[in-house]
């Protein structure tokens, strides 16, 4: 080892700190100074990594005073949150708590109160990181990102967005605008809200919902669900955390499967084997059990300071488990023995 | 929460049971209590609340220089040269200093000589200092000790107890193993040889951070003649002191340590301290500069002392109907690469390694094992939790193989009054334990709880809960290897305006003592507390008193102020006996009034406090004391752990209450019920306060706290990824305080600090133990090991054992 290893904890100096009023003139600044220049709208991402010398940025480039860059609106077709939304403002949104409560839980697991205000949608996308709480969300209903530059605009899906960690498709004179998730994936439940569910204390378990009315199951019904773990309640990198999405087709017949993992490998990762067992069936005990062990295959998590591979691979299974046995109304259950679920 | 003594209560005088027994506060046998027993605001709340407190790294000084340190990039390694040129070259940079530049000894070791300030060419840890810097800008100090060149021949390490006393282990230091200690008492062959269960476990537990808010710092500043004067974030002024004038081969005289008000403390500002300022005192020496040092967060996790890693094996045996005939244990403690206070930790958990329980046949080895790891030292319990958790695990595991309820077994075994502590010497005066474990177990409503989570878990897969329960006993004060330093001074003061200043010896670290002796000297002197105020601790204005640990503050900061306030009132009471021509000794003094001891105050005030003042300061009088104050000695035979190991004992027993996560282990941390046995209460606010802060800050070392260390090196030095429990994982805490004011502390107390903390992480272990049905061995309980233990996997995290026999 030689001396680089000296760790200095001392940020380099940055040369310009430009806060752009409006998205024409972010995006002249980003086209101007590229990858030097690096966008701001909490910091709470950017701030942590530049003071470990890890980012150097030479501009600052804040979008979080551009009117209307934290708007959440619907269109005909899509929810969209301005890249700006804070995790916050969704959980401010009253459409979000009752149909998009996965998005709802991540924001509320998200650090504590002083990082749900400062950090932004749109920062936890571009950060890259497999422990963006909210990334998962946005992929499991098959949100997009919308890429602007001086060049145009573009729409990407966002499980295609990142790549690696901290590597993602955006250019250097990109900016993400805005993440969309279509209204298509976003009906409400039927089984009911949930309120109780949402509260800090009862996020890290699934509080199984009521059974469906007198009128029994719609033909057609869809949820979403978030889940994550973390040695404590507030301020904490997840272990792992999953997004789960279900489209059903009865009251136990899975049309859809899409469940997104979180710390589970270099970037989120889609349970597509899991998905493969479930569509077109009606959930039994029995299925879920394959389904649950099916989604070893497609993770890849890695032994770290936070857990073991080993833990972590036990928990994207009985989290699979967790989420299939409140869709299909069967009792909900903890862990099975190791060697069952992970050979 | 629900303390017994309600924040709200009137401020009612509290009767003084200790009339006349010899105890009594004021050594006049007042009737009543003023100020102690009363909740006033803390004296430093307003100011800390909002943001006025100055802090170390809040001092400024002309030319102020800012100091850095370079350490080690090898765990273990010979360094075979060092070049600092291109950090001279830096612009700023103003010193930079190795080993050789050191005018005095280069030793900063607080009980051996086996430590170096500055590497002398032996790096036995990653935080083994190289070089130290001055630069006028904090950043540059920091890139200039980056730019220091050093070439090492790196030697192999040992990283656990059981590798470093393995055959053909490295040399850390001559020996290994820095020193044992033992407790022998009866013969532990027979007893278990008469036991009809025998349980055998390998306990341990892992590093635990002090997390305090403020990290490490100070700021010197030279003053004539080449004295230094030192504004330290810390514990122990007297130990900066001692410590700066080795390395700077000057005179205590010379070298002046205020206690800088700190923002918390918890043992990681003990002994610590003294290293960060001998570095930035000598940086003041060769630039003639202030020079501050002021740590970040990750070189505070990396570089100071932790909560000692240990490995605890445990033997216990007992007869069918629960009596324990025999323990035998060893414990190996991970003193890291230089003994610092490793061996008075290792006496504590030496001597409190049996729990509160009689047992006639004890057999304990304690060795202090040097290692490459980052080092141990003192930390709220110092020794005792690590100790706990082995002897209320294993009386959990004891009762399931007995089939007898886990409290039933505590009571059977439990210290009575009359019985003998595991040194040999009967328990002085009332022992509470019983009472405590009872208290407990009603706040708990423990029998059907127990029996309702049996009954849920036998039907809920999913979630699982728990109740679990820890009783320690507590040497209060410094155990008897500590005997030579216990005594304490203060001094006390009457102004011409009747206000009062006291000078203290003990420092204030957030656990409220300023606050404490201003009530506890306004109770001797009799009068408001309002009175009083309590100067910042200064070595230049008391005696050395010893450190500020082992929950010793406010009883070593009480005997001097009483002792004090008793020499004030002779003067006092002399000069009303003139005045109203009665004799000096029929005078009591009590909340500022002055009234016959005879007939009492109910009879009638005679003069008024101010009054007697205003005669004493128109004769000039003298009106400034000293106090002073000596334990009683601690005679203790080393080699048999026999003898009066504390003067003072504290009883408590916690019960936690849990829900578990078995999908994901995680842990909710539902209630905890606290019975505390404190002597008497001063501010029973602050009591109960020091109560949820130890349970919070053990369960904090329970269920999540965890040091990941490579090859010695910390991987998790920040607050990311080491995690301490926020205000949302906080339980319920339930307390109730016993007050027993027979108790030889003055007024009557004994510490509540570290026995608040010690049982809390076993408490916590029990009840997850009863919730999830396995046995654990290693702290802490994470997610993680819950989830792999319900899933059947056979996970050893900490270091493993090689082979090591008893
Ligand atoms: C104490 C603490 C706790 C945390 N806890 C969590 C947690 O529980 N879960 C979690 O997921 N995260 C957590 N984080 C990380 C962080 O808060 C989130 O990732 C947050 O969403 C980042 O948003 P931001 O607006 O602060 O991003 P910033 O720091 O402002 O930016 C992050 C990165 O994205 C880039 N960027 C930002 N906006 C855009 C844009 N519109 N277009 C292009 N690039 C952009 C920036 O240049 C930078 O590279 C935590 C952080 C801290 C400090």
């Amino acid at each position: 080892m030689t001396s680089h290893s000296v760790e200095t904890y001392v940020a380099n100096p940055v040369e310009d700190f430009i806060r752009a009023e409006s998205i024409e003139q972010a995006l002249e600044v980003r086209a101007k100074f590229g990858s030097e220049c690096y966008p701001l709208v909490g910091g709470t991402d950017l701030l942590v990594l530049m003071r470990a010398g890890r980012w150097s940025p030479r501009v600052i480039l804040d979008l979080s005073r551009i009117p209307g860059f934290a708007d959440i609106r619907q269109t005909d077709s899509e929810l969209v949150f301005g890249a700006g939304a804070t995790a916050a403002d969704c959980l401010a949104n009253e459409f979000i708590r009752t149909n998009f409560p996965a998005m709802y839980k991540s924001c509320a697991w998200l650090g504590g109160p002083q990082i749900q205000n400062a950090g932004s949608l749109g920062g936890n996308m571009a950060t890259a990181s497999p422990a963006g709480d909210t990334v998962p969300c946005v992929i499991a209903l098959e949100g997009t990102v919308v890429l602007k530059s001086k060049r145009g605009e573009r729409t990407v899906s966002a499980e295609e967005f990142a790549i690696r960690p901290r590597k993602t498709v955006m250019e250097e004179d990109e900016l993400i605008a805005e993440i969309r998730v279509p209204l298509a994936n976003l009906a409400s439940d039927p089984r009911g809200f949930q309120p109780d569910a949402m509260k800090v204390p009862k996020l890290h378990t699934v509080v199984p919902r009521p059974p469906f009315g007198s009128g029994g199951a719609p033909d057609s019904w869809m949820t979403n669900d978030f889940l994550k773990a973390g040695p404590r309640l507030a301020q904490v990198i997840s272990i792992v955390s999953m997004a789960g999405f279900v489209e059903m087709s009865g009251p136990r017949t899975v049309k859809r499967l899409r469940l997104a993992f979180g710390c589970a490998g270099p970037k989120t990762m889609m349970g597509k084997s899991a998905s493969a067992v479930v569509e077109g069936k009606e959930l039994t005990e029995e299925l879920i059990e394959e389904a649950v062990r099916a989604v070893q295959q497609d993770i890849t998590p890695l032994s770290d300071v936070r857990g073991t591979a080993e833990y972590k691979r036990m928990l994207c299974s009985n989290y699979a488990r967790l989420f299939l046995q409140d869709v299909g109304g069967f009792k909900l259950t903890g862990t099975r023995k190791a060697s069952e679920t992970l050979a | 929460m629900a303390p017994v003594h309600s924040p709200k209560a009137p401020a009612k005088p509290a009767a003084n049971p200790q009339e006349g027994n010899g105890h009594s506060a004021n050594g006049n046998g007042a009737e009543q209590f003023y100020s102690v027993g009363q909740s006033p605001l803390r004296v430093d709340a307003r100011d800390k609340v909002t943001g006025q407190t100055q802090y170390a790294d809040d001092l400024h000084f002309t030319g102020l220089l800012h100091g850095a340190i370079r350490c080690s990039d090898h765990p273990h390694a010979k360094v075979l040269s060092i070049d600092t040129s291109a950090a001279e070259a830096m612009e700023g940079v103003e010193a930079v200093l190795t080993a050789k530049d050191i005018p005095g000894e280069n030793q900063i070791g607080i009980i051996f000589n086996d430590q170096p300030l500055l590497c002398d060419g032996h790096a036995r840890w990653y935080g083994e200092r190289i070089a130290v810097v001055a630069a006028r800008d904090p950043r540059v100090a920091r890139r200039a000790v980056a730019a220091i060149k050093v070439e090492y021949e790196p030697l192999p390490g040992a990283f656990s107890p059981e590798e470093a006393l393995a055959d053909g282990a490295p040399k850390i230091h001559e020996s290994n193993i820095l020193d044992t200690m033992h407790v022998r008492r009866g013969d532990t062959e027979k007893g278990f040889a008469e036991c009809d269960v025998v349980i055998e476990n390998i306990y341990r537990v892992n590093y635990q951070e002090h997390a305090y808010l403020e990290t490490q710092g100070c700021v010197v500043v030279p003053g004539y003649g080449g004295s230094m004067t030192i504004h330290t974030s810390c514990q122990c002024p007297f130990y900066v002191q001692k410590g700066v004038k080795t390395i700077l081969g000057k005179q205590a005289s010379q070298i002046r340590v205020l206690q800088s008000p700190t923002g918390g403390a918890f043992g990681g500002k003990e002994d610590y301290p003294t290293e960060p300022a001998a570095c930035a005192a000598l940086l003041a020496w060769a630039t003639g500069k202030p020079v501050k040092m002021i740590y970040q967060r990750e070189d505070d996790v990396e570089w100071s002392s932790k909560r000692h890693r240990m490995a605890i094996y445990h033997r216990i045996g007992a007869s069918k109907d629960g009596t324990i005939k025999a323990v035998h244990l060893k414990v190996l403690e991970d003193v890291g690469a230089y003994g610092g206070l490793s061996t008075v930790v290792a006496d504590r958990a030496n001597i409190s390694s049996i729990g509160p329980y009689n047992v006639e046949n004890i057999h304990v080895d304690t060795y202090c094992v040097y290692t490459n790891n980052l080092f141990g030292g003192a930390f709220r319990g110092f020794g005792a939790p690590q100790v706990t958790f082995a002897h209320e695990s294993a009386m959990d595991k004891l009762a399931g193989e007995l089939t007898m309820d886990p409290i039933a077994l505590r009571k059977k075994n439990g210290f009575r009054e009359g019985d003998t502590m595991a040194s040999g010497q009967p328990i002085p005066g009332r022992v509470p334990l019983i009472e405590s474990i009872d208290d407990a177990t009603t706040l708990a409503n423990w029998e059907a709880r127990r029996a309702e989570y049996d009954a849920h878990n036998a039907t809920n897969p999913l979630v699982r809960k728990g109740l679990g329960a820890a009783a320690i006993i507590y040497g209060v004060n410094l155990h008897a290897g500590g005997e030579y330093i216990n005594r304490s001074g203060a001094h006390m003061r009457i102004n011409e305006d009747g206000s009062v200043n006291i000078s203290i010896g003990l420092t204030e670290m957030g656990q409220g003592l300023l606050t404490a002796a201003v009530q506890m000297a306004a109770e001797a002197l009799g009068i408001s507390h309002e009175l009083v105020y309590c100067n910042q601790i200064d070595t230049a204005l008391v005696p050395d008193s010893g450190p500020t640990v082992a929950s010793r503050a406010t009883i070593m900061s009480g005997f001097p102020l009483v002792d004090a306030a008793k020499k004030l009132r002779r003067t006092l009471f002399h000069r009303a006996g003139e005045m109203l021509n009665m004799p000096a000794d029929d005078f009591d003094l009590a909340n500022g009034k002055f009234f016959s001891k005879k007939k009492g105050l109910s009879a009638g005030a005679l003069l008024d406090y101010m009054d007697v003042v205003g005669a004493c300061f128109a004769k000039r009088e003298n009106l400034t004391e000293v106090g002073w104050y000596r334990t009683p000695d601690q005679p203790w035979d080393k080699a048999t752990g026999q003898g009066i190991a504390y003067h003072s004992f504290a009883f408590a027993t916690q019960i936690a209450d849990v829900e578990i996560n078995t999908a994901s282990g995680q842990i909710d941390v539902k209630n905890f019920y606290c019975a505390h046995d404190v002597g008497r209460a001063i501010n029973p606010n602050m009591v109960t306060g020091q109560i949820e802060g130890g349970v919070v800050q053990g369960m904090g070392w329970g269920i999540m706290e965890e040091l990941h260390l490579r090859e010695g090196k910390a991987l998790n030095p920040g607050f990311t990824d080491y995690l301490i429990p926020t205000s949302l994982d906080a339980p319920k805490i339930h307390v109730k305080l016993l007050e027993d004011p027979t108790v030889a502390g003055p007024f009557g107390i004994k510490g509540i600090g570290e026995p608040s903390l010690i049982p809390a992480a076993s408490a916590l272990a029990n009840a997850i133990s009863h919730a999830t049905d396995h046995h654990f061995t290693e702290l802490p309980i994470t997610p993680e090991r819950v989830l792999m233990a319900l899933a059947g996997v056979d996970q050893k995290m900490l270091e493993p054992a090689v082979s090591m026999s008893w």
